[in-house]
């Protein structure tokens, strides 16, 4: 079998001083044989794809007693599967061996989740991730299957059992096709290169999970201009500010044009290039003060008295939103005629906009002051 | 291109470049309390911020129900399930809150004030009402409506108190958990009578046409009472409750069963959309399920009540049958139960020492309402642990960890101390050396313009020249870790229990002052969740993972622990795994590993050996793995005959029944145990 001593020149990625710890598949001195993930894989895709058909079927349309019997066949039988040692024979029902398939065939790097609908049917998720072993999150650079009504509630970030803990990671997969037109077509490598070091450098910062609550509101509500005051702000405060000025290259910078059209962060990393170390310290000051300023207006937002339920009774729109946030979108839905929200909404994205112009508009004045400072 | 490293307060392993997060500009909250993917100085930090929130919320329901706030004694225990959910963390810390509060209440509250007062006609609610309905299926359903607004009541109530916020903020999220399916007439109840004022408007959704009927009716009767609870005072609720309780059962009456000895089926009988009403048929035989099935993600005809367990609510839907002994002869049957298990196993939690996921808790939460919820106390840990027997075989196995709750039983505490003082002060003698002071004469060295080399010339006195300096010589093991291992396992009785807990606390408080790393904890096995029990260990203090800031305060955790021993111990693997943690933060030190046991050893890893004998086999890999740095001392508590171990490890101190009752008699032990530990260490250091 071959064997294969993976170097950067031969990948294309460039290594990061994290990706060298104790362990793991990015060491250069780590040998393995070369395997083809995907070819690997086929059989059990094929096999998932085959189960969810039937059990769509069986959600949509019904069945008979024997359509029953089939989807039983399905999840009970044995699929075998080429690894990097051996060959191994997995059912859906037996988890464990399922876990260390993808732990040989994946190198730890391919994960399937499971998950239970309400009909308690399983539903599954087969992805590949890249590892940030210094950085609070994980993340998703490939989707390899993922089953239709697979629960993801926010797509930005998915929960994965991992050492037996259930974290977020934050799910870049689905930029993947994109990242690839972008880059013509090259080689696999290269577009998880790109992926992780945008996942490195600024999602790690602009994306957390203590944002969903504002997000999803943003998302179903619709409020662009404050989804994106959230992110920037994030990133401005959570960022290494010097690190990503070196990393937002004019790939990365396409990136927020193009695949994540985000004006507001795209706007920040043009911005960081020319800023001087001292306006760096004060975009980071003033970023905190804009956070608090923000944060009163999602508040305001959220206290707007709307009519609500059979008789349309008046209940503050925070009761609506924290008893419905599995069902957001409905909620969404019912209040998108109500004028009270409409007129909270419009102030929320007035507010939203004015700090990302403060945060943007506040750097680009600082910007030129401290060549006087200097200078003096 | 990197930044430049920085150093964390505290990763797990080593010092290691953590990049910037948002614990560094915003802090840490509540909510940050049992996030895995943060450092566990952050989420110990939040935990602490967690325990102190909740217990202060618990005092003020001990306040609030006439309890004395100073000689305070939880009854419930802090709520987990909430931060294990998808929900947002933040708001999920309050919920958690809300949830203990609650139950904090109800147990110091135990009497159903409005099912009290409603007990004749929960007896026999059809004849109250002069009903046609079958009186047994009426008196159910009416018990299950009483309960709801009982609990819709007392959460008003306390809504009104100064932990209101946090019970409103637990609705809320127990609302947020609810499905729309509402496969059952309970679910309908729950959610109407408990979250009827927070839910989307129902009537947009695809349902059963019979759903839709019963959830209209049952609507329109609740929000007169949605509007009257605001207004009510406290002194009426019960009032409010009695005529709700009533409304609703008369609201459900034209759905429920007659009382007609005939009726053949469990579910509603078979009638059109369009028709006018339909009702349940009496629960009775056995139901064959129909060849078609109906989509299983489509509207379904509601069930009377509850499936017994989500195997159970799987087979419901392909048409099982819901009740009942399952007919091992009905082939049809029999393939529904294979299919309701192939499911199960493919889509349940299997491995049992990971987290609970998060979907299978949702749904577990979904009909739990405000009743315990699966995740409470401290969070419990799963590991995978392989042990080295020696030889080449390996073993493995499976075990938890969680710490234990700090005790607020002052008296407790204060007789622990003082009953472990003779003990503290036999091992207060410098027993974990890792300096020795050696006097040296040297010639002394100046520094900046002084030319040590002239001095002598100057006739300065000869103190100058010869003076005595105390030299420090560390050993090159550098500083050691203590980890204090305690059998908990229910073969100790209440004497050596408490020996164990007075040698335990003995050992803590005489390393007070030290800056040697202790580790204790006492293992045994217990309920690790609902249905779940196994190995577990409980750290009385762990520097990563217990609430407890001090070892002094660590002390409080063995006033907490219980009287006697509980459960059955896995002695092999439960040593293989605290030593793996004393390693852990040893990174190459010495470990002294004192051993608490009434030696009485169980044998665990399946391997056809006894107890003692894994045991043995297990020390012995060890002291191959970590030469000359590993010191385990034995203490035999209650055994008056030779352990076994004596030849194996480095010391065995027997404590025998009649010293079990003598903390002065077992100091003086202790006392020579010390001396000859201090020589041995001498030795060694001196060797180095």
């Amino acid at each position: 079998m071959a064997y294969q001593k993976w170097t950067d020149r031969q990948l294309g990625v460039e290594f990061e001083d994290e990706d060298f710890y104790q362990g793991g598949s990015s060491w250069y001195g780590y040998r393995r044989p070369v395997i083809d993930l995907a070819q690997a894989l086929e059989p059990l895709i094929a096999h998932l794809r085959g189960y969810d058909a039937r059990r769509l079927q069986l959600e949509t349309e019904g069945g008979q007693l024997r359509d029953l019997k089939r989807l039983t066949e399905i999840i009970r039988q044995e699929i075998p599967i080429q690894g990097c040692f051996r060959e191994f024979k997995v059912s859906l029902v037996n988890q464990t061996g399922m876990r260390d398939l993808l732990r040989d065939v994946g190198d730890y790097e391919v994960h399937l989740a499971v998950r239970q609908l309400e009909t308690r049917l399983p539903v599954y998720y087969l992805c590949r991730l890249y590892r940030l072993y210094r950085s609070d999150y994980d993340l998703v650079v490939e989707d390899l299957y993922l089953s239709p009504g697979y629960p993801l509630t926010d797509t930005r970030m998915v929960k994965l059992m991992r050492g037996g803990h259930e974290v977020y990671h934050l799910r870049l997969s689905p930029f993947r096709s994109r990242t690839a037109k972008l880059l013509k077509g090259q080689k696999s490598r290269r577009v998880d290169a790109l992926l992780s070091k945008v996942g490195r450098h600024i999602f790690q910062a602009a994306w957390h999970e203590d944002q969903r609550l504002g997000v999803m509101a943003a998302q179903e509500f619709g409020l662009p201009r404050f989804h994106e005051a959230i992110e920037v702000l994030y990133l401005c405060l959570s960022g290494e500010l010097c690190e990503i000025r070196n990393a937002a290259d004019e790939e990365v910078c396409r990136f927020f044009r193009e695949i994540y059209p985000q004006p507001a962060i795209h706007g920040f990393l043009e911005l960081l290039p020319r800023l001087e170390g001292g306006a760096l310290t004060h975009l980071t000051q003033a970023a905190l003060g804009l956070f608090a300023r923000l944060s009163q207006a999602f508040k305001g937002f959220l206290s707007t008295r709307v009519a609500w339920g059979f008789r349309k009774e008046p209940a503050p729109l925070q009761k609506l939103v924290f008893g419905n946030f599995s069902r957001l979108a409905r909620v969404a839905a019912r209040l998108a005629t109500d004028p009270q929200v409409i007129e909270a909404k419009e102030v929320l994205e007035r507010e939203a906009e004015e700090v990302v112009a403060a945060l943007l508009g506040a750097s680009e004045a600082k910007a030129e002051a401290p060549a006087l400072v200097w200078a003096g | 291109m990197a930044a430049l490293p920085t150093y964390t307060r505290g990763v797990y392993y080593s010092a290691c470049r953590q990049r910037r997060s948002k614990t560094d500009w915003a802090g840490i909250d509540l909510g940050d309390a049992f996030k895995s993917n943060l450092d566990y100085y952050f989420r110990m930090s939040a935990q602490r911020l967690f325990y102190q929130a909740t217990r202060k919320v618990q005092v003020a329901v001990c306040d609030c129900t006439g309890g004395v706030a100073e000689a305070y004694d939880p009854k419930a225990k802090p709520q987990l399930s909430p931060f294990y959910t998808s929900y947002p963390s933040a708001l999920a810390a309050h919920a958690a809150i809300g949830l203990t509060a609650y139950l904090e209440f109800k147990a110091r509250v135990p009497e159903k004030i409005l099912l009290t007062r409603l007990k004749q006609y929960l007896e026999k609610p059809a004849e109250h009402d002069d009903l046609r309905v079958d009186p047994k299926s009426y008196a159910e359903v009416a018990k299950i409506v009483a309960e709801q607004v009982q609990t819709r009541v007392l959460l008003e109530d306390l809504s009104r108190s100064p932990f209101g916020a946090s019970v409103e903020m637990y609705r809320l999220f127990s609302a947020s958990q609810q499905s729309a399916r509402f496969r059952t007439v309970p679910d309908m109840l729950h959610a109407v009578i408990l979250y009827g004022d927070v839910l989307p408007d129902w009537r947009d959704q695809e349902l059963h046409f019979l759903t839709r009927h019963i959830l209209g009716d049952l609507t329109r009767t609740c929000n007169p009472y949605f509007d009257l609870l605001g207004r009510t005072p406290p002194q009426l609720l019960v009032d409010l409750g009695v005529d709700w309780v009533r409304a609703v059962c008369l609201a459900l009456a034209p759905y429920l069963p007659e009382p007609d000895e005939d009726s053949p089926e469990t579910g509603p009988t078979p009638g059109e959309p369009g028709e006018e009403r339909h009702r349940f048929a009496r629960a009775r035989g056995k139901r064959q399920p129909t060849e078609r099935l109906a989509p299983l993600g489509g509207p379904h005809a509601p069930m009377l009540f509850d499936p017994l367990n989500p195997e159970q609510a799987v087979k419901s839907l392909v048409g099982g049958k819901n009740i009942g002994e399952p007919a091992e002869d009905d082939p049809c049957q029999q393939l529904i139960n294979d299919f309701a298990d192939a499911v199960n196993q493919a889509g349940g939690q299997q491995q049992t020492y990971q987290d609970l996921r998060s979907d299978v808790l949702e749904h577990m939460l979904k009909n739990r309402g405000f009743s315990e919820s699966p995740l409470q106390g401290n969070p419990v840990e799963g590991h995978e642990v392989t042990v080295n027997m020696g030889k080449g075989q390996m073993a493995a196995g499976e075990i938890f960890d969680r710490p234990v709750e700090l005790s607020d039983d002052e008296g407790g505490y204060a007789e622990l101390v003082a009953n472990c003082r003779p003990l503290v002060e036999a091992l207060k003698k410098n027993l974990y050396p890792n300096v020795e002071q050696i006097p040296e004469t040297e010639r002394l060295r100046t520094s900046g313009c002084l030319d040590a080399n002239r001095l002598a010339v100057a006739e300065y006195s000869q103190v100058i020249f010869r003076r005595y300096r105390i030299r420090e010589k560390a050993d090159p093991r550098g500083k050691p870790v203590v980890l204090i291992a305690c059998d908990g396992s229910g073969s100790l009785n209440h004497k050596q229990m408490h020996m164990l807990k007075l040698l335990a606390a003995a050992w803590l408080e005489s390393t007070v002052k030290s800056e040697i790393q202790v580790l204790a904890g006492l293992y045994h096995s217990g309920n690790v969740r609902p249905g779940v029990s196994g190995p577990l260990v409980q750290w009385i203090y762990h520097p990563q993972k217990t609430p407890a800031l001090t070892r002094k305060e660590a002390s409080r955790a063995l006033v907490a622990l219980p009287a006697s021993g509980v459960g059955v111990q896995s002695d092999a693997l439960s040593l293989a795994f605290m030593l793996e943690e004393a390693r852990r933060l040893a990174r190459g030190r010495m470990i002294y590993l004192i051993l608490l046991s009434d030696c009485a050893w169980n044998s665990c890893l399946r391997i056809g050996k006894s107890g003692q004998e894994e045991v043995q086999a297990f020390f012995d890999s060890v002291y191959q793995e970590m030469p000359g740095k590993l010191h385990t001392t034995l203490v035999a508590l209650g055994v008056n005959r030779e352990t076994g171990f004596e030849n194996l490890l480095d010391r065995v101190l027997t404590v025998n029944d009649a010293q079990l009752g003598d903390p002065a008699g077992v100091a003086g032990q202790i006392g020579a145990y010390v001396a000859s530990c201090l020589r041995e260490r001498r030795r060694w250091v001196g060797k180095k």
